[in-house]
């Protein structure tokens, strides 16, 4: 199996000063149709890694070394134009509160298919066709009226499928999660997991699932990285991760989740 | 059957739901205003037609048709319902000053004023939007702190001073004229040649009237764009792989802009009655220049009909707000 | 987090802090204690009395003080000013160098009352009779404009301050009311504060003026000018005290005010609306321009305060003659002293805004 994603030695800093380090020489890989699980609590610098892959980190914080290499290019060196490209196209980005991920006064409808828009070809009703599919897919009901809706008439697990639906909509390899059940409620929660294997299944996509939920990644992963105080103190299968945590941090989350 | 299918359009058409809403609030305040006016004019001391009684020229069928017309030896409610009907019926009563019915010339000041507004107001928002996006895309820098500065001096400064200091300069160098709607010449310019004397005479009232409106709206345009562009959705649009253009004008500008749209009922009635000072000053023969004589000259009926206008047209603005502002934000609509 | 009127004063304190960090703002006010410093001893600081009139320098501008007699440096003075008409009947003034008139400090000249009621002629600084020095220039009827401008402070400044401390007390009153008991009560105080709103501000004023008898005299005058402007004023500020009140009312204090059986007038008064002050203190600096500018408008067009009392405003009616500011410009100084007021009362408003901020974002939290 080929690694479709290679994070090398990856350090982010806030601006100008070296020694706050958010991300520390951070490396790990996601596989092709793989499922990487970043787990860690708040300030683990799960999150700034997933953002540093497609360069949306926030302006106090920079990049001082590593290399983040997708289908051989490194996407630290790309140029705006290029990582443009890849933006939505080839690696999907799924946020955590769908509600302000999605722009209040655009319907849903509109807003998956400007993802076609800008990353197809497709005509208006091809794109139309497959809006319809992909609301489907995600397990939407009634797409016909859906398209029309606007973000604030979804219930919370609907908005997060929908997202789900703009993110895989142009057929990207990568899909990074952040948090994207942390605002659902527990049966929301399974749901998307499955979809998310169905997902990985059918589409043959990678995922990278950046999350505290150390009991989602046990279902869903395959391999896990347990970051803590931006370093990965373990790094495994998530079998292996679960059932014999090795360093005292992946060992307190565990303990915390048998809680 | 035909009040389900009614029941079936409203419940349907949120919009007209809305508009309709809105509507029915606007009449109890339309006659709160003209109940106000009235108990105003009550207050004045006289009877308004004493000084009718008093003008030689005025004929004793003229005094007593106007008599009957508003009701005047009748309790003062009664007064008060001719005086709401003869509104309606669009007769305002009569001029002292002028010695013709308020009707005949408040429609041309009522246009005068509104031609002036309507330029301020689309100077306004034609110079403060763009200026406030581009002080939000470079805030901090150099640009955006003068762009702060000038509005803040804008603010601050009064516009009838402004307006001063224009025709001070306009006095010295010759450039503008100085007052006043028309050149001496008017009536000879051809139609296109009209159209540009007026707007060369509206220039200095207008754009003194703009400034402070200009300062601001390019705030608030600057500020929503600020809050808007550090939402998550403007992350979303850039995950998506959108280019900047689409994610500033298209993503951000919808959602700072909305806001502003009430905004636009409230600019406008504030540019009515801002104005009234700025035309005094040009000599602009608009609606504020005439209440103002009305005043001085106590023409009592010109006054109260001048007023109502100006809260009539206020209504107005706030109404097309509202429905603007629906139009735009689905959000209210569905309310 | 609860919040006690003892953290809030600390809060507020933070709040002075973070304002006194803002050296603009600070400068601000600087200017505005020396204008109103100036106008307090405006009778001190002026030259001349505010009706001191002499025709003959009608218009006369600016008189130069000198510094240098010759080219040595000596005490400021002036010359004597000159008087002649060219070929267009227009008045030309020149330096009679053959009178010199130093500039005095502590001089005795118009007689004015201190404290309102000690007779006193002590001016600050002036020139003896007849030199006349006019530092900005004088009016139509050679009345002293910077002695004036001195005079027509009081009027402009203490119209702002008197204006808004009424249409505060009120918005306090109404705001307070309308947004602890909510509903019913609210909504009609609210909408009756909406209509107040609606109506053009300045068509109000005019209409309001014009209801005033005509035989009033100018004291008169003045404090109906100040009830007008309170009443267009009262409800902004009324809007948002309410709207403060409806997210305090929730606050566990006020639950354990009520729990002990206070009555829900003095929950009002001493409870919620002390906490509303220090928040609304923006709100006030930010009202007061408002009220300057309405006395100056009305006195403009000439129904506020009448001559021969000064006010910024009827001081820049002379203003309104294009042919005046074409060949006196110095009328328009008053106008400039409207702005610096205006700027000033803007900066420290908005100053004292953004240091409250944190405060008035977490209060609407509730």
């Amino acid at each position: 199996m080929k690694n479709l994603l290679k994070i090398r030695d990856l350090t982010v800093c806030v601006e100008h000063q070296d020694n706050k380090k958010i991300v520390n020489q951070v490396t790990f890989d996601v596989k092709d149709a793989g499922i990487v699980g970043l787990v860690g609590g708040s300030g683990s610098g799960k999150t700034t890694t997933g953002y540093a892959i497609l360069g949306l980190l926030d302006p106090a914080l920079s990049v001082t070394s590593g290399q983040i290499e997708y289908k051989g290019q490194d996407l630290l060196k790309a140029s705006d134009s290029e990582i443009r490209k890849v933006r939505g196209g080839e690696i999907g980005m799924i946020f955590q509160e769908p509600l302000n991920a999605f722009n209040p006064v655009f319907s849903i409808g509109y807003q998956i298919d400007e993802m076609l828009q800008y990353h197809t070809d497709l005509g208006k009703n091809q794109r139309e066709a497959r809006i319809l599919e992909l609301l489907d897919l995600v397990g939407l009901p009634d797409p016909k009226r859906l398209i029309k809706n606007y973000p604030h008439q979804l219930s919370g697990g609907m908005r997060q499928r929908a997202m789900i639906a703009q993110a895989i909509a142009p057929n990207p390899d990568l899909i990074i999660a952040d948090e994207p059940t942390s605002n659902l409620d527990v049966t929301h929660q399974a749901r998307i997991i499955e979809l998310f294997q169905k997902i990985r299944t059918e589409l043959k996509l990678s995922i990278l699932l950046i999350t505290h939920d150390l009991g989602m990644v046990g279902h869903l992963c395959d391999e896990v990285a347990v970051m803590c105080k931006g370093n990965i103190v373990e790094f495994g299968t998530a079998e292996e991760i679960v059932s014999d945590p090795q360093h005292q941090y992946t060992k307190d989350l565990m303990g915390a989740l048998k809680l | 059957m035909a009040l389900d299918k009614t029941l079936k359009f409203v419940r349907s058409n949120g919009m007209f739901l809305y508009v309709m809403k809105r509507l029915l609030i606007s009449i109890p305040m339309l006659l709160a205003i003209a109940l106000l006016t009235f108990i105003l004019m009550q207050m004045t001391p006289g009877d308004y037609l004493d000084t009718m009684r008093m003008n030689p020229q005025m004929s004793e069928e003229t005094i007593e048709y106007y008599q009957k017309l508003y009701q005047l030896d009748q309790p003062v409610w009664k007064q008060f319902g001719a005086w709401l009907i003869n509104m309606c019926k669009l007769e305002f009563g009569y001029s002292f000053h002028y010695n013709v019915p308020v009707t005949k010339i408040i429609g041309g000041r009522l246009f005068n004023t509104f031609i002036l507004s309507l330029a301020s107001f689309l100077l306004t928002w034609a110079v403060a939007i763009p200026l406030g996006i581009w002080a939000a895309l470079n805030r901090n820098k150099f640009s955006d702190r003068f762009i702060q500065f000038m509005s803040y001096v804008g603010l601050s400064m009064p516009s009838f001073f402004l307006a001063m200091i224009f025709l001070y300069f306009a006095s010295q160098t010759g450039v503008l004229p100085l007052g006043g709607m028309y050149g001496p010449n008017h009536e000879d310019l051809n139609w296109f040649q009209k159209i540009w004397d007026v707007m060369r005479h509206m220039a200095i009232p207008a754009v003194a009237l703009s400034v402070g409106s200009i300062a601001g709206l390019q705030r608030i345009m600057r500020g929503n764009m600020l809050e808007v562009l550090g939402q998550k959705y403007i992350l979303t649009a850039k995950a998506k792989g959108l280019p900047q253009n689409r994610i500033v004008y298209h993503h951000a500008l919808r959602n700072a802009v909305n806001p502003m749209i009430t905004l636009l009922g409230y600019e406008f009635s504030g540019l009515l009655s801002g104005a009234a000072l700025i035309e005094i000053i040009c000599s602009w023969p608009g609606l504020g220049a005439l209440m103002l004589t009305a005043v001085r000259s106590k023409d009592i009926y010109l006054v109260m009909a001048s007023m109502m206008m100006g809260g009539f047209l206020f209504l107005i603005g706030n109404l097309l707000a509202d429905i603007a502002l629906a139009k735009v934000d689905p959000r209210i609509r569905y309310d | 987090m609860t919040n006690k009127p003892y953290e809030s004063m600390s809060e507020f304190q933070m709040a002075l802090r973070t304002f006194s960090r803002n050296r603009v703002a600070l400068f601000c006010v600087l200017v505005l204690f020396l204008l109103y410093m100036g106008a307090i001893f405006a009778d001190f600081l002026s030259p001349y009395r505010y009706d001191n009139e002499d025709r003959r320098y009608s218009y006369c501008p600016p008189t130069q003080i000198h510094f240098f007699d010759d080219g040595a440096p000596s005490w400021p003075f002036v010359y004597g000013i000159d008087l002649e008409y060219n070929e267009y009947h227009k008045r030309i003034y020149t330096e009679d160098r053959s009178k010199k008139y130093p500039v005095k400090l502590l001089m005795k000249g118009d007689e004015y009352r201190l404290l309102g009621f000690i007779p006193i002629k002590t001016h600050l600084w002036g020139v003896e009779a007849p030199g006349r020095v006019y530092l900005i220039g004088a009016d139509s009827r050679g009345r002293d404009l910077w002695s004036r401008i001195l005079y027509g402070s009081r009027v402009s400044l203490s119209i702002g301050l008197i204006g808004v401390f009424i249409s505060f007390t009120i918005g306090l009153l109404v705001g307070g009311i309308s947004g602890y008991y909510g509903g019913r009560v609210d909504n009609i105080l609210m909408r009756i504060a909406e209509m107040v709103m609606m109506v053009p501000g300045f068509y109000l004023l005019l209409a309001l003026r014009a209801a005033v008898p005509p035989d009033f005299n100018s004291v008169q005058v003045y404090f109906a000018i100040i009830i007008i402007l309170s009443f267009i004023g009262w409800a902004g500020l009324a809007r948002i005290i309410r709207g403060m009140c409806l997210s305090l009312r929730e606050r566990e204090f006020v639950m354990a005010a009520k729990s002990i059986g206070l009555s829900d007038f003095k929950i009002i008064v001493r409870h919620i609306l002390p906490h509303t002050l220090s928040y609304s203190i923006f709100a006030v600096m930010l009202s007061i321009p408002g009220y300057i500018l309405g006395e100056s408008a009305l006195s403009l067009i000439g129904l506020g305060i009448q001559d021969p009392f000064a006010s910024w405003g009827n001081m820049l009616s002379d203003a309104m003659s294009i042919v005046k500011i074409k060949f006196y410009p110095w009328i328009l100084v008053p106008g400039f002293f409207i702005f610096i007021t205006v700027i000033s009362f803007n900066v420290v408003g908005d100053a004292l805004r953004d240091a409250l901020d944190p405060m008035l974002k977490s209060e609407g939290q509730g």
